[in-house]
């Protein structure tokens, strides 16, 4: 960041736009790539476990093994096993896909909702963006957690009611995305001239605008992942989202709860397991959104 | 101004009604119907039927909903089937000890965010960048009731250097009631004893709320007054001699505080959800440990009333901070005028 000091120093005339670019690129040479080669292999090996959890253990989570319950990690258990007798890897490794499919489906529908709200009212303008926009400021004035919580306790416990909740509050800043960058480019030199050839609003859109909008998106999105993973472990861990025995994580976690004094492994693991998709995804995000970034410069010189 | 304050005390009102009709709305969501909900588990016949007519359950929607309105003013809550209580009645005994959590906590995040925020803004260089950064990925990341349980781990279980949860130790008895904080009546009744046990039990929950949400008002308040101090008045300030604390409350914060101060209330919102979780890991008996046990036996009536309060609670912080913001900053009240 020294070259913020010089500028600081020459006090004067900040020139951000220089300022900017160079911080930029001064970063994509170190902290963007490891962060996007870091971030990736967390978020692989998390996959892997979704997908195939077969290929990372060969236990069974629910299988009630004959020895002591609540054995300490290592002797035959890697990470221990719970109280219950089953071993906790496997069922940290199993409990992967019910967290990870829950978040996408939460920040899917937040995503495609926003989308479609931004977009609009980026657009559109005058007194369609005036509403939807006070809409998504509604939103943003109330404490969406504790809706979320309501919402879902209504529904019933289950999944289902999580993935609704969560998904209804996560719509608002993908509006607010949006609309931002629809209306930073609505006088651009290429969707000006589609419009002289008569394009359409929503041609322009997809055709002219969401083409520059994927870097961001995705750094969003990935980003996004992380924090809905820790929101849908909260509301499990009031009792609304998995079930017992699912070994969704934020149940385990309020099970491990009871054995603090007892069984440390049964609050360490899952946690970590959250924080670390959390964090390795966030990388990922941050990393490739320098990359966007790099993609939004390329694409103003046209 | 007056017309500016009057737009956000509508909006405000306007907000509130919103929620009530969200409530409301759940309230007819449910499986069953309200008068089950709000007798409660175990109700006879005749009592659901007499809380059918009570609550007018045959009236048309918008009369239902007039009658739930005037019921939430006048306190109306109806039934926990759990505490076997009014509602309203619960409430009022477990809000003061959730504010007790919540004002402490909120009010240690906002002095170290905005203290450490200017102080590392000072310090440029890639290493403090990176820490910064690091920390509000990774402080974002981590859930903040497992934040708790590792506290407990290591404090409770390993160290045993501070008790496992609750508001006193299991054989206290606590202070007699004035405000139902127990920091302040303790310290009324010159029970110093009962103060200090109090005090003990509160580190962890607040250490905990704190740890998880500092790293993201640090840099919010970092960014905020790295920029501003770029800016020509502050190398005229220091040109005339001004320096350190003084150049940074008086000059540099009353600038770089507008974008740290909705940080702030949006992480307030968070504090409001995330407050049910931490009660919950460390027993703290306030408003969050009740409506995590109103979740556990889908007890209805309390779980809709907290949706409220909290929302009202929310609503009315954001409230005074629009109105206090623009006397600050007269910038703002030319703008909003």
């Amino acid at each position: 960041m020294s070259m913020d000091a010089d500028v600081a120093v020459a006090g004067g005339r900040p020139e951000v736009p220089r300022t900017t670019f160079r911080r930029t690129w001064s970063r994509s040479a170190h902290s963007r790539q490891v962060f996007v080669v870091v971030g990736g292999l967390i978020v692989a090996v998390f996959l892997v476990a979704a997908i195939a959890p077969g290929l990372l253990t060969s236990h069974n989570p629910s299988a009630l093994y004959s020895g002591p319950a609540t054995a300490a990690p290592g002797s035959g258990h890697l990470l221990g096993t719970d109280e219950l007798g089953r071993d906790f890897f496997a069922r940290l490794v199993y409990g992967t896909r019910s967290s990870l499919v829950m978040s996408v489906l939460i920040v899917a529908i937040g995503a495609v909702l926003g989308t479609v709200v931004g977009v609009t009212a980026g657009l559109f303008g005058g007194w369609i963006d005036e509403v939807l926009m006070r809409v998504v400021d509604l939103f943003l004035s109330l404490p969406g957690f504790v809706l979320a919580l309501a919402l879902a306790a209504a529904l019933g416990r289950g999944e289902r009611s999580v993935v609704i909740a969560l998904g209804i509050i996560w719509w608002p800043g993908y509006a607010r995305l949006f609309r931002g960058m629809v209306i930073a480019m609505k006088h651009r030199l290429h969707v000006e001239s589609a419009r002289a050839l008569g394009a359409g609003n929503f041609r322009i859109a997809r055709r002219h605008m969401l083409p520059f909008m994927y870097g961001q998106l995705n750094a969003r999105i990935t980003q996004d992942l992380g924090y809905a993973l820790v929101n849908v472990a909260g509301l499990s861990f009031v009792g609304l989202g998995a079930q017992p025995p699912s070994p969704e994580w934020g149940s385990l976690l309020q099970t491990g709860l009871q054995y603090v004094a007892t069984a440390w492994w049964l609050t360490v693991f899952p946690g970590l397991a959250i924080t670390l998709w959390t964090v390795g995804i966030a990388m990922l995000g941050d990393g490739l959104s320098g990359f966007a970034r790099g993609e939004r410069l390329t694409g103003e010189r046209d | 101004m007056l017309r500016y304050a009057v737009q956000r005390i509508i909006w405000a009102v306007f907000l509130m009604w919103l929620v009530t009709l969200f409530t409301f709305f759940l309230l007819h969501l449910i499986p069953g119907n309200p008068a089950i909900v709000m007798a409660g588990i175990g109700a006879k016949k005749a009592q659901i039927h007499a809380l059918e007519v009570e609550l007018g359950l045959n009236k048309p929607l918008s009369a239902q909903y007039w009658e739930y309105l005037l019921g939430l003013v006048q306190l109306h809550l109806g039934l926990s089937a759990v505490t076997r209580d009014q509602v309203s009645t619960d409430l009022g005994h477990y809000l003061p000890v959730s504010l007790e959590l919540i004002v402490i906590s909120f009010t240690i995040y906002v002095v170290l965010a905005v203290g450490l925020g200017a102080w590392s803004a000072r310090r440029e260089g890639r290493v403090a960048e990176a820490l910064v950064r690091v920390s509000a990925i990774v402080g974002s990341g981590m859930p903040v009731f497992w934040v708790g349980a590792m506290l407990q781990e290591l404090f409770f279980a390993r160290l045993g250097w501070l008790p496992q949860g609750g508001q006193l130790g299991i054989t206290a008895s606590g202070p007699p009631h004035v405000t139902g904080v127990y920091l302040i009546d303790s310290a009324i009744a010159g029970d110093w004893a009962t103060f200090g046990q109090t005090a003990e039990h509160l580190v962890l929950p607040v250490a905990t709320i704190v740890i998880a949400m500092l790293a993201v008002g640090l840099r919010s308040t970092r960014a905020s007054v790295f920029q501003e101090l770029r800016r020509p008045y502050v190398r005229t300030a220091e040109a005339k001699g001004v320096r350190g604390a003084r150049l940074m409350v008086v000059h540099i914060m009353k600038n770089a505080l507008n974008p740290v101060i909705s940080t702030l209330s949006l992480q307030f919102g968070y504090l409001l959800g995330w407050v049910a979780l931490v009660e919950t890991v460390f027993s703290w008996p306030g408003i969050g440990l009740y409506l995590y046990n109103s979740i556990q036996n889908l007890d209805y009536a309390p779980i809709l009333a907290i949706t409220v309060l909290v929302s009202g609670v929310f609503i009315v912080v954001n409230l005074i901070t629009d109105l206090v913001y623009p006397l600050l900053d007269p910038r703002l009240r030319d703008r909003q005028a």
